[in-house]
This record gives structure tokens, C-alpha cells and sequence, in this order.
């Protein structure tokens, strides 16, 4: 190879390397986005309990399930399989 | 490859022995609190909290005294609820409780460690940094939320460590295990300062059809499930806990063992471990508790009947059957046998 074509595997591979990391990053704040959308509904769920509500819906511990299902979804999405 | 019988064994038992140090470490809180409640002692540091208000100074009170104090007609007197014993560990329904560590550990050891045949001793001390962080998250984090639900409760006799969870032990290791899923996904245990090598993507095909198209398919089918189980009283009646941990088990299963029937098919040992395990460990918790009488399996549970009637017996079986299936696919992917039949592929948690 010419020096030119090194030159430019050189910089594919950095950009693929950015790229990869890049991607890392927002799967890790896709999760963190979608445990706190989830979390806001289930924290309201708690504030609104109180004197005069039934309330007996979610408490804090299913603001952590849901952000669970979101890691593990975010996860998921990100996986593949070989058949 | 698979691992050795004699290691997957081992694994399984340091989970074990690991998630039952917690469960005790939890239960010794109980215990502190004997037949009193723990109320907010008002008296020391900023209103009762300390170390940047995460921390209550506690006293234990008499709960007739605390009953007397917070429903009269004076709010001024109230005195803020803590925890009563049984908040912390949640032993009338621990085999529920205890699946939470149990999948925490399987987490940590096996798929951040690489305990017991994969672990990279260059990588280790990170590996092990990583968790400590995750603890340090988990810890800073449900403290901050314990103490926004306390603050938030209006009911005065809320306690709480059970308004911010039914068990404070579930929204310690819930966090635990997010943690480390974030974590693994940033690359923490295994980053080093020159960035790895990008996977070739020049041949892969989008799987994104199948994946969408079978989790919404699997979504309606636990739907389904959830409502005949709260109907024949085999789930928490507000079902928001119950179908939480079915979905999480949709998108686990989907992650280990492949995104449709065709990937499902041939992968008939992670599913019979995932199946089998759970069956063998729901008699284990049934057994526990005949033995023991305070521990409960939240299911056939005469300690569920004495407390919510004895129609409401089997009130937690939902949960122990989607919480070890969860266990058990992960560790079938811990121990490397939830790849296609012929040969094994080793997933990435």
C-alpha cells in the first residue's frame, strides 16, 4: 500500500474507533434517559400518595424494575445473535 | 466453551452464600428495631439527618406512644417514621427478596469479574474499582431517594423505608444490578487509555425488525399472563411490580437466547436450564420455609395467609417464578450454555 492509502486506513480506523466509543455513550445515556422518563411517572405515583389517596401503586423499588426493563431493553437492542 | 460443572457449581455457590451474607446484613437492621418503631430523632443534626441530610439519627419509640403522637389533632408533635422491623429485609416473602442479591452477585462475580475461569488478573483491580463504585452509586442513590419519599409522604404514619420500597433490601441491590448493566455498557471495568478496536460492521445485517417484532409479540403475551395471574390472586393485586419483572424477563430472554422461534428452537439447553433451575427452586423456598417458619417463599405461604387471608396465600408466586427464571437464564449464560446447540457461542452479558 501507498503511503496515501495507510494514511487513509489510519484515519477510517480512528473514525471507526470514535464512532464505536460514540455509540457506547449514548447506550449508556439512553438507559439513564429512559430509567428517569420512567422514573418521573413512578416518582409522581409516590408524591400523589398520601392522607385521603388508596394509593398502593408503585413505590420506589418499581422506579428500579423499570429502569431495569430499560437497561436490559437499551441492552438488548444493542445485541446480536448468529443463528 | 462451556464451563466446567465443577465451576459453574462454585459459581452458584459463592451467589448463594453471597446473597445470603446481604439478606442478613439487612435482616440484622430488623432486628435492631425488636417491637418498636425507628422515628427521626429530631433533636440531633439538621432536623434529624446528617451526612449531607442522607442519614437519620434514629431512636427507637414505642409504636402506641408514636400512634398517639402522629394521629391527634396536633401535627406539631408528629414525629417522622423511619422503619418498623421487617422494612429492611422483607423475610415473610425472602425467597422473593432473595433473588434480587442473588442475580446482583451472578452479575458482579461472572459477567463484570469473570469469576471463576475468566478472570483477567491485568484487569482485576479495575474490575473490582468498577464495583465499588457500583456500591457506592447504589448506596448514595437510594439514600437520596429514601429521603425524597420520606420527605414526601403526607400519611403520618408512613415509615420510610417502606414508602421509598416495600423492602429497602430490593431498592439497594434493583440499583445494584442498574448500576453494573450502565457501567458494562460505558466499558468502565475493562477500559483502558488507548480506545479498543472497533467491531468490522461491514457485514452485519440489521436485526432490528425481529427484535421489535418479537418484543412487542412477547409484551402482549406476559400481558396476557400478568392479568390471569392477578385475577386468580397468584400476583400483587396493583400488578405495577409484577409485570415490571415479567418484561424485564421478555428482553433478557430475547438478548440471551436469540430474537425469534427460529433462534429459540436451537437453543434448547440455556431454555431447559432457565426452566428446570426455577422449578428445582421454588420447592427449595417452599421447603425453607416449613423449616424455618419466618422465612417465606410468597407462595403456599402460611405466613402470607396469616397476614392478608389465607385467599391471598399465593400472592407472590408470580415474582418467584419471574425473578428465577431471570436468575437462572443469566446463569446459563454465565456458565456459557445458552448458545445455539451445535456450537457454543459466548454472549457478552
Amino acid at each position: 500500500m501507498s503511503e496515501r492509502e495507510l494514511e487513509l486506513m489510519q484515519r477510517i480506523e480512528d473514525l471507526e474507533r470514535h464512532t464505536w466509543r460514540n455509540s457506547a455513550i449514548l447506550r449508556s445515556v439512553a438507559m439513564v434517559a429512559f430509567t428517569s422518563l420512567i422514573g418521573i411517572v413512578v416518582a409522581s405515583g409516590v408524591v400523589g400518595g398520601g392522607r385521603g389517596s388508596h394509593w398502593s401503586g408503585p413505590a420506589w423499588n418499581t422506579m428500579w424494575l423499570y429502569g431495569l426493563f430499560a437497561a436490559n431493553a437499551v441492552s438488548m437492542f444493542w445485541t446480536t445473535h448468529k443463528e | 466453551m462451556p464451563m466446567k460443572i465443577s465451576n459453574a457449581i462454585l459459581l452458584l455457590v459463592v451467589c448463594v452464600i453471597c446473597a445470603a451474607f446481604n439478606m442478613q446484613l439487612f435482616g440484622g437492621l430488623d432486628e435492631m428495631m425488636g417491637d418498636q418503631y425507628w422515628v427521626v430523632d429530631q433533636t440531633q443534626g439538621d432536623h434529624g439527618w446528617y451526612a449531607m441530610g442522607l442519614l437519620p439519627h434514629v431512636k427507637k419509640m414505642p409504636k402506641d406512644v408514636v400512634k398517639a403522637l402522629n394521629t391527634d389533632a396536633d401535627p406539631k408533635n408528629d414525629v417522622v417514621i423511619y422503619a418498623q422491623s421487617g422494612d429492611f429485609a422483607g423475610k415473610s416473602v425472602y425467597g422473593i427478596c432473595f433473588g434480587i442479591p442473588l442475580i446482583m452477585y451472578l452479575i458482579w462475580f461472572a459477567f463484570i469479574i469473570g469469576f471463576p475461569d475468566k478472570v483477567d488478573p491485568y484487569l482485576l483491580p479495575r474490575k473490582i474499582f468498577t464495583i465499588a463504585v457500583i456500591i457506592g452509586c447504589s448506596v448514595v442513590a437510594n439514600l437520596f431517594l429514601m429521603r425524597i419519599a420520606g420527605d414526601f409522604a403526607r400519611d403520618p404514619m408512613s415509615r420510610i423505608a417502606n414508602v421509598a420500597g416495600n423492602h429497602a433490601s430490593l431498592l439497594f441491590h434493583n440499583a445494584g444490578i442498574w448500576f453494573a448493566i450502565l457501567f458494562s455498557a460505558l466499558g468502565t471495568h475493562s477500559h483502558s487509555f488507548s480506545e479498543v478496536q472497533a467491531p468490522d460492521s461491514r457485514k452485519w445485517q440489521t436485526q432490528a425488525n425481529e427484535k421489535f417484532n418479537w418484543m412487542f409479540t412477547l409484551l402482549g403475551i406476559v400481558t396476557v399472563l400478568e392479568i390471569v395471574l392477578v385475577q386468580n390472586k397468584l400476583a400483587l393485586p396493583d400488578a405495577a411490580v409484577d409485570y415490571s419483572v415479567w418484561i424485564i424477563w421478555v428482553v433478557i430472554f430475547m438478548r440471551m437466547y436469540g430474537f425469534s422461534p427460529k433462534y429459540w428452537l436451537k437453543r434448547p439447553t440455556g431454555i431447559a436450564i432457565m426452566v428446570v433451575g426455577t422449578l428445582l427452586t421454588l420447592p427449595v423456598f417452599y421447603m425453607l420455609e416449613r423449616v424455618t417458619g419466618t422465612l417465606g417463599a410468597g407462595f403456599a405461604s402460611p405466613i402470607l395467609a396469616k397476614a392478608l387471608g389465607a385467599e391471598n396465600q399465593n400472592i407472590g408466586l408470580s415474582l418467584m417464578v419471574s425473578i428465577y427464571l431471570v436468575f437462572w437464564m443469566e446463569f446459563a449464560t454465565a456458565i456459557r450454555m445458552n448458545g445455539p446447540s451445535k456450537k457454543a457461542v459466548a454472549q457478552k452479558f
